[in-house]
């Protein structure tokens, strides 16, 4: 029961073997950087409550 | 693994590393150990023969570094002492255990809040510097009179209130 | 039964089983039930305590709060996992076979069984103990025993979902198992292995303590036990979630997923780290060393690199697929996504409010400063964006394809619609309420308390103006409740299609590569994660029995 839809499938993925690490992710490694930076001012904020309700 | 992905990893774990080790820090060097942590025990059923709960409230430190004991019985629906005058810039050590359910124990704008439980004490040591009123809240449920729960912790200059 | 052929598993054409999909729409059912439930009791909480409504027919606030979390946070959940795991495995791994579907629908009537047993008692006012049932409050026995059915009621649908994933496995020796179908049995091995905590607490405390056989109880290891599975509890409600944003919203998307093997190896580390990390909840407990609270904060931080790894691989499939549709800026792909597809659009509003509750998390969890925030609204504000918004939002978009999956139709415009409107509804009506409660939590407002304005105390009344906030949020989120609604009942009435909505399962960018072989070694899987427990648990569980705590008699003060 072989679908046309996925024989396109099998094709399409045996050409984007080698992709993962040629993929353009600037946009992904800002995201991320920003959530990191929020991470650290929340936490630092938080910090600096509990240091000051000491 | 993308070479993006490795970076945002390793940055992320180095500062969750970070937090760690300045939480540690804190713990071992400052004193600010998890309040209520370790175990002292105490009969629910009998905690007014014991001589500390007898009669809460302040007392002298009679032994530890800290100048004041402050003793609190939480039970359903209430606190006693209902209100404590503290003089400020004394360091106070306050032990906290219920008779009956679990109660929760929060003096509101400070980092005093840890649970109270049947069968155990717990304690947390303060320094109250600024003069002011703090109002004591019971943040676990205890029951239907669980709001009606509060006391009052009232900072105040000079006075040696050590009833 | 049907032969298992790679390719099939990602054909838009494969299917759930007709038989098996009855079995899911059941479950189905009751979520949308106890959704409805629950959510009234959410909006009436909110409206007690903004100070302008009270209840009436004599019913209790805690009675109600009581309701709200048993219905929500244990019985639609555990309704919808089973449900969805079961569609997930039936659909990738094939049909399940007479003996496991019969194991599914023995946990389901079980499990239907206990819940009915416990909303009994909270109905008669005899269990008004808040879902954590913290002793020595004490409910009648029956809704304990209730509980227990419900949990009992889970292990025997896991019980065939496991069956399922293993026959696959010796069947098709030598192949990589279907992602979802491997994720299910992680979730599902985490479950059991967590339930044996509250299990052990149930039956051996609670049971004989409420039926007078023992006098009292050991109340540090009854909360112990209760938070060893309270934790992996939360990631029992995530990891479905993530199951969706792994596996099947690259292919709602028309694009590959990022990275099957990472993939599996954060589930992986969910399944290590998820469980010996429940005393992050008792961090101001008395009754255990402080040094043992520090072990298990340090654990919890390892459970947050799998989401760090999730919250890339996220991005990093949308970015994939906008700049295949033409996007060449730094974040200009974000305007390619399908805004008007409410699968997707449901998810992603998920993803963005899992943000701020993973923040969140992290810092309930760092130790003293638990003390910021323990017990407070701000607690109740946390797990509003992580279980109330990402997992929710995300459950309704598995619904959303699922319904109309089984019973042979298609999402129409109007169910799009509304799922669209069910997702802004959410957001808006979230969105106030959880910023309410996280600010008046770090004020000092108290979680699980009635509408009190303590003495007159001052800062009581700043809360109060927090609360009215909460109430008109939770007004916004009542209306996005009846909106999931209506959209639940578009989806399973209408005409029948020849060609059914897809449930889509998508291929990875490695989908190639050989999985890792650890990954799949459940012997060794088993050994690392019950090695991790004795490490966090040994010690702090025999110091309860060793150091004498006097037991408590049992309270019942509503």
């Amino acid at each position: 029961m072989t679908e046309e839809k996925d024989k396109v499938n099998t094709e399409e993925h045996e050409h984007d073997e080698d992709n993962h690490h040629k993929l353009d992710l600037r946009g992904t490694f800002m995201m991320v950087m920003a959530i990191g930076g929020l991470m650290l001012l929340s936490w630092f904020g938080a910090f600096i409550l509990f240091m000051e309700r000491m | 693994m993308h070479k993006y992905e490795k970076i945002w990893i390793s940055l992320g774990t180095a500062s969750l590393a970070i937090f760690l080790i300045i939480l540690g820090i804190s713990a071992v060097h400052g004193g600010h150990t998890p309040a209520a942590s370790g175990i002292e025990t105490i009969h629910p059923e009998h905690i007014r023969e014991d001589p500390r709960f007898s009669e809460p409230g302040l007392k002298e430190a009679t032994e530890g570094d800290h100048d004041y004991d402050l003793y609190f019985i939480a039970s359903a629906f209430m606190y006693e002492p209902g209100e404590v005058d503290i003089p400020a810039g004394s360091t106070v050590k306050i032990h906290v255990t219920s008779p009956d359910v679990v109660h929760g124990f929060q003096v509101v704008g400070t980092n005093i809040n840890m649970m109270a439980e049947p069968g155990l004490i717990s304690t947390y040591e303060m320094t109250f510097d600024e003069p002011g009123e703090h109002l004591i809240v019971c943040n676990e449920y205890c029951g239907v009179g669980h709001t009606d729960m509060t006391s009052k912790i009232k900072v105040v200059n000079g006075g040696t209130d050590n009833e | 039964m049907s032969n298992y052929n790679g390719s099939d598993i990602f054909s838009s054409k494969t299917k759930v089983d007709a038989k098996d999909g009855k079995l899911v729409l059941a479950n189905m059912a009751w979520v949308a039930f106890a959704l409805f439930i629950g959510g009234t009791a959410g909006l009436l909480q909110t409206l007690v305590r903004s100070g302008q409504f009270e209840l009436p027919f004599g019913i209790g606030y805690y009675q109600l709060l009581t309701l709200h979390g048993v219905i929500l946070a244990l019985v639609m959940t555990f309704f919808f996992i089973m449900g969805f795991q079961i569609a997930a495995l039936s659909r990738t791994a094939g049909s399940l076979n007479n003996t496991e579907r019969r194991l599914g629908w023995i946990g389901f009537w079980v499990m239907t069984a206990g819940t009915l047993m416990s909303a009994a008692m909270i109905a008669l006012n005899e269990a008004s103990v808040l879902y954590t049932f913290y002793a020595p409050l004490q409910a009648h026995a029956i809704h304990y025993i209730g509980l227990t059915l419900v949990i009992v009621g889970t292990w025997i649908s896991v019980a065939g979902q496991l069956m399922r994933y293993f026959r696959w496995r010796k069947e098709n020796k030598g192949h990589k198992t279907p992602l979802l179908s491997y994720m299910t049995a992680i979730n599902n091995v985490m479950w059991i292995v967590c339930t044996i905590g509250v299990a052990s607490a149930v039956l051996f405390q609670f049971i004989p303590w409420s039926l007078g056989w023992v006098e009292t109880i050991n109340i540090s290891l009854s909360r112990t036990l209760f938070w060893y599975f309270g934790h992996p509890l939360v990631y029992f409600w995530l990891l479905p979630a993530y199951m969706v944003w792994y596996a099947i919203i690259p292919k709602v998307l028309g694009t590959k997923g990022f990275s099957d093997n990472l993939a599996r190896l954060s589930f992986v580390l969910f399944l290590f780290f998820s469980i010996p990390v429940g005393i992050h909840h008792q961090l101001v407990d008395p009754g255990i060393d402080a040094f043992w609270k520090g072990l298990q904060v340090v654990l919890t931080f390892m459970v947050i690199i799998p989401s760090l790894m999730t919250a890339f691989s996220m991005f990093a499939v949308f970015e994939t697929y906008g700049r295949k549709q033409g996007a060449t800026g730094l974040l200009d792909w974000f305007r390619k996504l399908p805004w008007t597809d409410a699968r997707f659009v449901l998810v992603f509003i998920g993803m963005l409010f899992f943000i701020p509750g993973g923040l969140g998390g992290i810092i309930n969890a760092s130790g003293q400063m638990n003390q910021l925030v323990h017990n407070t609204i701000w607690i109740v504000g946390h797990f509003h964006i992580t279980v109330g918004a990402p997992v929710i939002l995300t459950y309704f978009a598995a619904m959303l394809f699922l319904l109309p999956h089984i019973t042979g139709r298609k999402i129409d415009k109007i169910a799009n619609r509304l799922g669209l409107f069910l997702a802004y509804t959410w957001a808006l009506g979230m969105g106030i309420m959880s910023l309410a409660m996280h600010w008046a939590g770090l004020r000092g407002a108290p979680r699980r308390s009635t509408f009190s304005e303590y003495g007159g105390a001052e800062v009581a009344q700043e809360w109060i103006t927090y609360q009215v906030m909460q109430a008109v949020g939770g007004s916004f989120l009542f209306i996005a409740i009846i909106i999931a609604i209506l959209m639940f009942l578009k989806l399973i009435t209408g005409p029948k299609q020849a060609e059914p909505e897809e449930f889509p399962v998508a291929m990875f960018m490695d989908q190639d590569t050989p999985v890792v072989k650890w990954v799949e070694n459940w012997r060794l899987l088993i050994i690392i994660t019950v090695f991790l427990i004795l490490i966090a648990y040994t010690v702090p569980i025999t110091q309860m029995f060793t150091e004498n705590i006097p037991g408590a008699k049992g309270f019942k003060l509503w």
